[in-house]
Formats: structure tokens, sequence, C-alpha cells
């Protein structure tokens, strides 16, 4: 084929022709982008005519920042950090996080052009909280264009400078690896890269979602703070709004996702608190809701300690729970007597459930019959458990676990043949 | 009964049926000392592994490699390929701590192989080399060991392409420390997948350069016809091949079988699978163990049920269906002599070790010759006898390679130049953008940076019997020292792979690659800031691009069973014509019928079949010429080159018998047309030879005045026959009658209107028949000029697989006898992928070869009027296309009448 150069009007003709067809999807609140020419829109606005910031020079040039202090958040205090629950390390099974003091760790929350991951994806605003004086403090560094990045890291570096930790919420996966993966690619090393690490999720987890459900953080903000956002940009059209930006030099809208993320700092430094309170006092006010026993006294299994969590479990059950929470707490607690040899306990639990017939869970009836399978003997009372397991079974939708509807009816049917051949041997 | 006595007993059986005997004698080993500057520790390592000395082209792969220049090693399955890179693999990561090697194999069953190799290395050695897999099936919990710790990274062109490249700063280690590059079976890497893998390794070096790593590419591959030019567009650097084997060869018998013809009229042989038992049952009757390879799924599978019916010893087979505890069993079996016979489909031709066995079946043409020694290399032990048996189907490939032996098994003097030229266009322009749509992703591109380089000669191919070509080897100058280090202060590198200079082709590329930045950014997905392109846009480009398929457009194959599985992916352009409903579609080996082919949304739903034919699409096809790049004149015309708007509707289809060629049964397809920019090779016929043609009497090509009764009786046949066509049945659709046709050809009776009544003989209900248009257009396809014509695209389509090592249905191929435009008669051929892939140039290239091929094919077939091995099937054949079809080629090669 000639080796003519073409013209580019030939190429794009061409390449068009060629029938690929190319572009981000545009999502449905964004303005839809005009991919002609881009950059010969003029640019009316800078994004400090609608964040208050200003500049930091760089030896790569400006990035610009802006600082909002907060004294506290959804009726919280937050400028003055509690001490961190000394349960916490036991939990996440880090020992590096007993010595750190939160007034040296950064809360770092990034928001990005993507969540696929890879070398093509980056931080585009990156936020950190510190405490400082009375007031928790954020601090954001933008990029105005993807040219700016050498200059946002390093004013992210200057300003992490001298900290001790890091506290994310999901940063384990997600912003911690991402900067990590933006640092090498401008041939730096990531700061705080072995300082000790308080990923907030899995605590939030433990502690909360028994009572939510999801363990978003805007859930988590809603559930447990109390705080409703005003006005907030939905995380998934993040990367589009600022897609615009870039190409259209719209900056309005990136207005609220500064916000946006300041108050993902925010909440992580209020969660924090709140984790505390219930970990390390829960008497003295942590608790707020009695669910929150049941949260701890799983937390109390998972570091090992088993008298305080058959303790919470027994104030949960005492709490008015909602039926599925209720229903949890005696579960656990039920399996722990069991685990710990307190039969009469496990057994009462069950049996009481058993009896009263309103539990929507197979577990007790399983429990029971193989208690009195295995250890009274008792056959004709654990086939009597089974063949009321199974009337619950094929009269409703309950399962055992994931098992399916014949599964778990042929579990059970197997389980009374053998009770019966049994029953027949044993002496009467 | 040993293995001789069996072919003595074939050869007195089954004379008739053997189209070529060829004896390879036993071959000694030919050794050569280990090149002096191995290390020290491998030299030991080889003693201790009981190695004395290195074949030579293992000796001369080695020592090239470690004076530092890229190497291709050509030589034949089993002849100790590994050991060629493995050694100087070792050799860099004995040398250098930090340094790390990546090898690059088209299958998981041969990387786990290479694997287990170097483990034996590392035992020797006794030194920190480990290797480790890392493909799909490396478990996450693994993945982060192996990018720690594992010094060879084995792993396949996929995984590199979405795996590792997209996440490069995870693999630093990897990519700073990188020396050694293995390439295995590059022949694999040729077409669609060879043109991505192309540029997978051009993101691949972007990325190490990116690093500060340059490293060196070592390549092993079948023999092909031109390893130096595959090689260089792959590497994009000088290569060095090896291709002189020394390893030993006992001795072997090859075989080509044409089974019978059962039909001669028809030109119909007797299928490949019921001579492939036969033959397989000969073997087994003598205890030899045998492995048959079928062409597909279900050919596996009857070969196999005929013969678990009639041998006594116990037949297994082997397919990518099999369990994979079955698999190992019989490979085990295989291996331990315990299993005698086993029946395969290609699965057992790559990598896995079953050993060497007695004799090998291959029944049907596997579609490559390199691909047929790969299968016939299963047979042979050292010191044993060894026999391989070819088994042709009635198609014009197999009858034209049973026709002239030599392509298969070489010429007199015991060389086997391939004719096989495996073809690569990295820059497709859509597979090009991809690419760079990819790179952008992986690090931004400067505003004045090339993306790959340019390989400055054109693919040139080779004439058959010569040798690879000498030109395209330029000297080398050391880019590395001995030891396998990058020299720091080389003044002249190679070949400038990143040319970022003024003029040339650095220019040309440079333009290209922001040409095509500049597109991307006019599709939202790069954004230029200052000096560089970013990539700006939430997605992760590498998943969506395919390296199997050009364009983004796809069509998705799903499984229709209870819950859809992808089992494939077409792109849209190909997808009327082999996805439409009641399409075969054949995938690993497996059969499927499309069920429904949703075509807004781009997928097609299958379900599993197991029939003995395939489809065939037809429809009509428009080529309009939009750029010609080279013409020049040649016997009987003018040949051309170049870029073209094909526009194909497709209409129907017809089953197709697999082993006979013959027409089962024929469909409708209902789909939009399609519009696809590509390139094609097109010949035209020009006035003189047309003329001379029309002297010779048999050229004519009016249209018919059929008489003034024509309207009535023609009307009377269609009411005869229920407005139904007799060929296909099917019925007439409203506001479109079916056409009636001829029997016995109108013009041969000579009516001549106001002279003669001969239209009323012509006429008779007797002499016509109602047909569909799809039938009527075959049915006239097979008259005089057509006939010629179309016959002699059918030989071209079919032959030219040949040179350019693709499926037959990569190409499209188009008779005119009055092309639009020029109005004359035209025969095009034009490449199923859009913007091509370098295969119509090559034919452009090789036109007289094709012709001459194509010559010999016709006049070497036995059939007497034309069939499906040579012109093409023909039910109702013109006693004379044959002829005139010769007599075209031969005008076309410059040929008097």
């Amino acid at each position: 084929m000639s080796s003519e150069p073409m013209s580019m009007r030939d190429r794009l003709e061409r390449l068009r022709g060629l029938g690929i067809r190319r572009g981000a999807e545009v999502f449905s609140g964004a303005p839809a982008q005009t991919p002609s020419a881009p950059r010969s829109v003029r640019r009316h606005q800078d994004i400090s005519d609608v964040v208050a910031g200003a500049d930091i020079e760089t030896p790569h040039g400006a990035c610009f920042a802006a600082e909002t202090r907060y004294a506290e958040h959804g009726g919280l205090p937050v400028g003055m950090p509690l001490p961190l629950a000394a349960l916490l390390p036991r939990l996440l099974r880090d020992e590096a996080l007993g010595r750190v003091d939160l007034r040296r760790a950064v809360f770092l929350d990034v928001e990005t052009t993507g969540l696929s991951g890879g070398t093509g994806t980056f931080a585009f605003l990156v936020g950190i909280g510190t405490f400082e004086g009375d007031a928790f403090c954020v601090r954001q560094f933008f990029m105005r264009d993807p040219g700016a990045e050498p200059a946002l890291l390093h004013a992210l570096a200057e300003a992490t400078a001298g900290y001790e930790a890091v506290v994310t919420f999901n940063g384990r996966s997600f912003d911690m690896p991402l900067l990590t993966t933006r640092f090498r690619l401008q041939r730096r090393r990531i700061p705080l890269a072995d300082a000790p690490h308080l990923d907030l999720l899995l605590p939030a987890r433990r502690l909360w979602r028994a009572r939510l459900g999801s363990c978003a953080l805007g859930s988590l903000e809603r559930g447990i703070l109390g705080v409703e956002r005003v006005d907030d940009v939905p995380g998934m059209i993040i990367p589009y709004l600022y897609f615009d930006y870039v190409r259209t030099g719209r900056v309005e809208r990136l207005e609220r996702v500064f916000y946006h993320n300041a108050l993902d700092i925010v909440t992580m430094a209020a969660l924090l608190a709140r984790m505390s309170a219930i970990l390390d006092d829960p008497d003295g006010g942590g608790v707020i809701h009695g669910a929150d026993w049941l949260s701890l006294g799983i937390v109390y299994e998972a570091v090992g300690d088993e008298t305080l969590a058959g303790q919470a479990y027994q104030r949960a059950m005492a709490t008015a729970l909602p039926p599925e929470l209720h229903e949890q707490a005696k579960e656990r607690y039920g399996a722990l007597c069991k685990r710990q040899g307190a039969w009469d306990e496990a057994v009462a639990g069950w049996a009481a459930a058993v009896q009263a017939g309103t539990t929507r869970r197979l577990y007790p009836y399983v429990e029971l019959a193989k208690f009195y399978e295995h250890r009274r003997r008792d056959y004709p009372a654990a086939m009597d458990v089974v063949r009321q397991a199974l009337v619950l079974v094929e009269t409703s939708d309950v399962r055992d676990g994931s098992l399916s509807r014949a599964a778990t009816l042929d579990a059970l049917r197997h389980r009374l043949a053998r009770l019966e051949r049994k029953s027949a041997g044993a002496p009467s | 009964m040993s293995l001789l006595e069996v072919l003595s007993e074939l050869r007195a059986a089954h004379s008739a049926q053997i189209a070529a005997w060829r004896h390879f004698p036993e071959r000694p080993a030919r050794r050569a000392p280990t090149p002096e500057t191995l290390h020290p520790a491998l030299k030991d390592g080889l003693r201790r592994r009981g190695i004395p000395a290195l074949y030579t082209h293992q000796a001369e792969a080695v020592a090239s490699a470690l004076h530092g220049e890229h190497v291709c090693v050509v030589t034949p399955t089993a002849s100790g390929k590994t050991m060629c890179y493995n050694l100087p693999t070792l050799q860099a990561l004995l040398n250098d701590p930090a340094a790390r090697a990546l090898y690059i194999f088209p299958t998981k069953a041969l990387a786990q192989d290479q694997v287990t190799e170097l483990g034996r290395w590392q035992t020797t050695l006794n030194a920190p080399v480990a290797a480790a897999t890392y493909d799909g099936d490396t478990p996450a919990s693994a993945r982060a060991r192996v990018r720690k710790s594992a010094r060879v990274i084995v792993t396949n062109p996929d995984m590199l392409h979405t795996g590792i490249l997209p996440h490069h700063t995870r693999w630093a280690e990897l990519f700073e420390g990188l020396r050694v590059v293995v390439l295995d079976e590059m022949h694999t890497y040729r077409g669609v997948f060879g043109s991505h893998v192309a540029n997978v390794l051009r993101r691949l070096r972007r990325i190490a350069a990116w690093y500060g790593a340059q490293p060196q590419f070592i390549l092993s591959s079948a023999t092909i016809a031109n390893p130096t030019d595959l090689a260089t567009r792959l590497v994009e650097a000088p290569v060095t091949v090896v291709n002189d084997d020394g390893a030993p060869r006992g001795e072997r018998h090859f075989i080509l079988v044409n089974p019978p013809i059962v039909d001669y009229k028809l030109g119909i042989r007797r299928s490949v699978a019921a001579e492939a038992t036969t033959l397989a049952r000969h073997c087994l009757a003598g205890d030899v163990q045998t492995a048959v390879f079928a062409g597909s799924r279900l050919s596996a599978e009857v070969i196999l049920h005929n013969l678990q019916n009639a041998a006594q010893t116990p037949v297994r087979g082997y397919r990518s269906g099999y369990l994979p505890q079955e698999r190992r069993a019989t490979e085990a079996g295989l291996r331990d002599g315990s299993v005698r016979g086993v029946v395969s489909t290609n699965a057992l031709e790559l990598g896995v070790d079953i050993g060497g066995l007695d004799a090998v079946i291959i029944a049907g043409y596997p579609g490559t010759i390199a691909s047929t020694w790969q299968q016939a290399g299963r047979a042979g032990r050292r010191g044993s006898l060894a026999a391989a048996m070819l088994v042709a189907r009635g198609m014009p490939l197999d009858q034209y390679l049973v026709a002239h032996p030599e392509y298969i098994l070489g010429t007199a003097d015991g060389a086997i130049p391939s004719p096989e030229h495996a073809l690569v266009n990295p820059d497709n322009a859509l597979i090009l953008t991809d690419h760079i749509r990819c790179a952008a992703f992986e690090l931004p591109f400067a505003v004045d940076e090339a993306f790959g380089a340019s390989v400055p000669h054109p693919q040139p191919l080779s004439h058959f019997g010569r040798g690879e070509e000498e030109a395209l080897r330029p000297p080398i100058p050391p880019a590395q020292n001995g030891r396998g280090e990058p020299e720091k202060d080389s003044s002249s590198p190679p070949l400038p792979v990143w040319e970022r200079g003024q003029g040339g082709e650095g220019h040309v590329r440079r333009q290209l690659t922001q040409d095509i930045l500049e597109f991307l950014a006019s599709e939202g997905e790069v954004y230029r800031s200052g000096a560089q392109w970013h990539w700006l846009a939430d997605a992760y480009p590498a998943e969506g691009v395919s390296l199997r398929t050009a364009g983004a457009d796809r069509v998705v194959i799903l499984n229709d069973a209870a819950s859809p599985r992808t089992i494939g992916e077409v792109d849209r352009s190909s997808a009327p014509g082999m996805v439409h409903a009641g399409a075969i579609y054949l995938h690993d080996g497996a059969m499927y019928e499309v069920e429904r082919l949703e075509w807004e949304a781009g997928r097609a739903f299958v379900r599993p079949v197991s029939v003995d034919y395939y489809t065939d699409a037809m429809g009509s096809v428009d080529v309009e010429i939009v750029a010609e790049a080279e013409r020049r004149v040649v016997p009987g015309g003018v040949i051309a080159h170049g870029e073209v708007e094909v526009t194909a509707k497709t209409t129907g289809y017809r089953q197709v018998r697999f082993s006979t060629g013959e027409t089962l049964g024929w469909g409708e397809v209902d789909l939009p047309a399609q519009t696809m920019l590509t390139t094609a090779y097109w010949l035209q016929l020009d006035e003189a030879t047309i003329n001379q043609f029309r002297q010779e009497g048999w050229w004519r090509f009016d249209p018919n005045d059929y008489g003034p009764t024509w309207a009535a009786q023609r009307d009377k046949a269609r009411a005869r026959d229920g407005y139904r066509c007799r060929a296909c049945g099917a019925p007439e659709r409203t506001g479109r009658g079916h056409d009636v046709h001829h029997l016995q050809p109108f013009r041969t009776f000579c009516y001549a209107r106001g002279h003669n009544r001969h239209d009323l003989v012509a006429n008779r209900l007797e002499n016509l028949v109602t047909l569909c248009p799809s039938c009527h257009r075959r049915a006239e396809e097979r008259q005089v000029v057509r006939g010629a014509l179309s016959g002699l695209a059918h030989v071209m389509g079919n032959l030219a697989p040949l040179y350019l090592m693709c499926d037959p249905r990569d190409l499209g191929v188009l008779s005119e006898v009055k092309a639009v435009g020029t109005g004359l008669p035209t025969l095009t051929i034009y490449e199923g992928i859009p913007a091509g892939l370098g295969f119509a140039a090559a034919l452009y290239e090789r036109h007289a070869r094709l012709m001459a091929d194509a010559y010999d094919l016709i006049a070497a077939c036995a059939c007497p009027q034309g069939c499906p091995g040579c012109i093409g099937p023909t039910t109702e054949a013109d006693p004379q296309a044959k002829a005139w079809a010769l007599r075209l080629v031969s005008a076309l090669m410059g040929e008097p009448a």
C-alpha cells in the first residue's frame, strides 16, 4: 500500500469509515460532550471561582488546594480525636495500629476518573483530613487538567510529610493501591507507604452491618451519624463531571465534588469516633442502639473474648430489637453456649424458639435434634423435632442456610430415617 | 506384526489410493560444542543432566542469543527448541540477580510444561531461577507471590494484554529487570491474532523502555516460508534465524492417501472418515500404536465410533470437551503404551506430552502445512520406525496437495521448502487504533511519539523452492554484550524501534500515531495536555479488545442452554455470513447450530449439534474500488490491489456435506446489507483477450431473446411446479415469482427471431424447471462464461490459503462478467477483515504463481467436467466448463490458444 502520508482529515474519515465508534458513555445528568474541537472552548471560569482555595507552587507547576475546617459533624464534635479503641488493633490483627496517635494520622479519600483500576485511572482530587488545634482540617488538592498530576502528587507528599499513619474507608483495596500506581508513574514512592493503615471498612462492617445491611460510607453516614447531605453528587457520575470540566471548562458542578470528598473525610473521622466510643466504653454512652450490643458480641467473639460476647448477646436480646436481629442474637448466643459446653443454656434457647413456633429459621430445630440424638440419645424427642422441622419447611419458604428446598427436605428426611433406625434398635 | 509389515500390506492392498509415498531414512544427530560464552554453571548443568553436547541448531541459537541478537529458531517438532531459549534465559538470570524473563505461549498446556522444565533446571543449578505461570487459572491468592518471587513469568498473549500490561506498575520488578522475552510457536501469531500480538509486543516494549529495559527476543517457530519476515514484524528489529536442524530423526514413512472416487460424474470421493478408519484398523490390527487426527469434533466422534466397533484394542477419544482427568489418563496411557489408539482433534497437536507413537493418520488436510507436520511429528521415537498418513478430502486444496506432494513432502533433494507465509499487518487501522487506546491507558503518549516501527520491506512472497528472502536480513550489530546485559552506550542501535527523528519513515509513523490520538481525542477517550496525551475515560480498553477479532463491533455467540454462556464472538461484518439463523458454527472442534441471531443486540444463540454438514452463506456482493494502490499489466489483462468497499447482503445459505462437498439443502436469511472498507486484489480481462475468446467461439454473453411464447411457457412451468423451487423446495414469496430455468441451455438451440422457431423446442415444458433466485444463480453460474470465470475464482479462493496460512473464510471471491464501471470481466478476491491484513497485496505479488497453480489443479483433476475438487460443484455440468476454465487460465498465463 502507498506510503504517502495521508492527510489527517482523510485518516479520520477512514477510521470512521471502518466503523470505529468510540466515546465515553454519557450519563444522563451531564451535558452531552461536544466532540468537535473541545480545546477551542474558552474557559470562562477557574476552579477558584467556585471553590475557595489558592494555588500551591511546586517544582512541577501549580496545584489548586482548598481548605475547610470542621468542629462538628452530625452533632458530634470532630475537632478532637478520641484515643483509638484498644480493641481495634486486635480486631484487625494489626499491632502497629496500637501505636497510632490520631493527631499524627492522615484521613485520606480520593476522587478518580473511574473504578476500573489499572494505570489509566487517576485521582484528580485528593482530600486529606488532619486534627489541627481544635478543628478537623480537610485539605483538598485538585488537578486543573491531567497534566497537573506531578504537581498534585508533589503537594500531597509535602502535605503528608511528618504524619505517621493513614486512615481510609476501603483504602486498602482502592485508594492506596491507586495512589501507589500514580506515584510510581511519577517515579516517586508513595508517602506513608509503610505507615500503619487503618481501613475503617472492615470494623464498620463488623459493627454496623447487622443493623444497616449496607456499609457504604453514605449509608453509615445516614444511619450512624444521622447526617443528610445537601445536593450531593452520586459517586458514580463524578468521573463524568470531571471529564466534562476538562473538555469544556465548565466548573460549576465541581463544587459539589469538593463537597462530596470533604464530607466523606469528615464522616470517616466521626465514624471512627463512634467506633471508639462503642468499643471502649459501651456503657458510658457508646452504645446508642440495641443492635450495637449484637455487633459488639460479634466483635468480642472475633477477638476471642467469649465471656464479654455472651454478655453482649444477652444484653442485645434484652432490648427491643427488630425480629431478624433478635433471631440473630439468639442464634449466635446459642452457638456460643454450645461451643462453651453450656448445654442447658443453649438448649433452653433453641427449645424456646421451637416451642414458640415463631422462628423463621431452621437452625434451632436442627441444633435441638442433634442435641437429642447425639447428647441425650433421646431419639423420640429428636424425631419429634425433626418432624416439626419438616412441617415448617413444607409449609413455608424456610430453608437450611444456603440449601435448596429439596436439599433441605432431603437432609431432614435422612436424619429422620436414621433416627427411626436407631430408635428401632434401641432398648425402649 | 511390525509397522513395516503393516506398511507393506497397505502398499499392496491400497496402491490405487496412494498418491505419494516418501521414505525419510534415519538421520543421526549433528552435534556441536557448547558455546564458549555459556556460563560455567550451565555447562556443568548440561553435563549433570546427561547432555554431553548440543545439537548444531541449539549451539548456534544459544551462541547468537548470548551474543545479544534477537533469535528465531525454525525447526520441526521435538527438535529441542526449548533448550535454545532456556540456556540464554538462565544465563541472564544467573548473571544478574535482578534479571527477569517473560515466556509467552499460545496455550496453557504448553506453559505448564515449561514451568516443569525450568523447575528441573532450578534443581540442577540450585539457583534462584523460579518460574511460575500467570494466566487466567492462577488463583488470586497466588498472584502477588508470582509477581514478587518468580523470575520467569510464563503467560499467554491474552493475559499479557488484559492482565499484565494495563497493571504494569504492579509488575515493576518484572519490567525493570526484563532481559529476555520468549515467544514460542511464532507461526501461530499470524492473521488477525498475529496482528494483535504484534501490537501487544509494541506495548510491551514501550512499557519495558519506560522502566529502562530493552529485552532480547528469542522466538521459535514451525517451518514457514517467511520466518525472518514474521519475526522481524513481531520484534521490529533484525532477527537472526536459525534453521539448520541438527536433531536426530528416526526412520519415517509419509504417505499421502486419496480416497477412491465413488461417483465419477459428480467427482465425489469416499469420505475421509471412512478411509481413515480403514487405515487405522490396519494399524491397530498389527498392534501399531496409532493416533488419528480429525478435522472436526464430529469427524473425530465418527471415526472413534467406527474404530471402537471394529478394533479389538481399546481406542480412546481426546478433545477439548473431555474431562481433564480423562485426558490426563489418555496421555499417560499413550506414554506407557497401554493405550494403543487415540482419535483426537487438533487438541493433541500442540505441546501435550504423549511420547512418540508409531503411526499418525491425519484425516483431512488440517489447513496448514505447519499443522500437518506438527501432527505427523507425533509419530516417531529414536531408533524406531514411524509412519504418517494424510488422507485427502474432496476439496480443491486437499486435492491440489495430493497432486503436488512436494508441498508437504519436499522436493527430491530432501528439502521441505514451505510455501506458507504467515502474514501480519500490525498497522491495520482497526487493530492499531485499538492498541493505541490500550497503550494510552498504560502510559501517556508524548505528542512526538511514534507507536511501533515500520518494517520497511513489503511482505515478500518467496517463490516455491527458494529460500527465505535474504535481502531482509540486514547486518546485525551487537546490541548487547556476551553476558546478555544491555550495552550501555551502543552508539548505533539496530533498528530505530522508537523513532522520534525528523523525516523519513519515523515521520510517517509519528504522524500516523498522532492522527489516531487526535481521532481518539475527538471521540472523547484521550485528552491532550501540554506535551502529552492522557487517557481520560472511565473505561479499561483492554477488556473490550479481543485478540481474536478485528474491530470493536462484535456479535457474541451464546450457548443457548438454561444459562447462556459466551462461547465466542465474531466481527459484526462477518456475522451475517457466519452466524445467521441456521448456520453451523464450529468452535474449538465442536459444532453448534445458530438458533437465532439478534442483530441489533449483537447476540447469536446457538445450541450444540452433531451433523455432517457445514453451511455456506450465499448472497450478493458488490465491490467498489476506493483507491488503487498498484496495478500492472499481465498476460490477458491487468491486475491491481488496493482499497475497496464491499457491500454484502446475505440472502441464504446452503448446507454442504463435509466429506464430499455436496449440497444437502438450502435456507433463506433476511439481514441488512453490510458495508466494509477492506483491501482486495483483482484481475480484469482486457478487450483483446475477450475478442480472442469470442473468435475461439466460446465467449458469448448476450442477453437471450427467449421468443414470443416465453412468458406463457414460464407461467405454465411455475404452475406445474406448484410455485416452488424444484431444487430446494422453497415456495415463492409475495411480490417475487421464482425464475424458470432451461435445463439444456437456451442458446444451444440456436434460435434466431424471424429465421426459425427453435424457441418452441427450447421452451418445451420438459426443458423448463422452476428455481428460486438462489438456486437459479447457482445453476446459471455453471453456464459458459460464468462457468469459466467463477470456476477459476473457486480455484483461486481455495488455493490462496496455501500461501497465506489463512482460513478460506478470511477471503471473499467475486466473479463478474461485466464489472460495474469498466464493463470488463473481473475477478476479485477481497479480505474478510475490515482494512485487511495484507492478503490482497500478497496475492497480487503472487499472481503468476497463483495462475500456474490454478492451471495445475484444474488440469490434474481426474473429473471429466468439473467437480467439487476443482472448478466447483457441478450438478448440471456444462460439458465444456472445465475446458473453458483451463483455456481462460492458460490465456492468463500468456499461452496462445
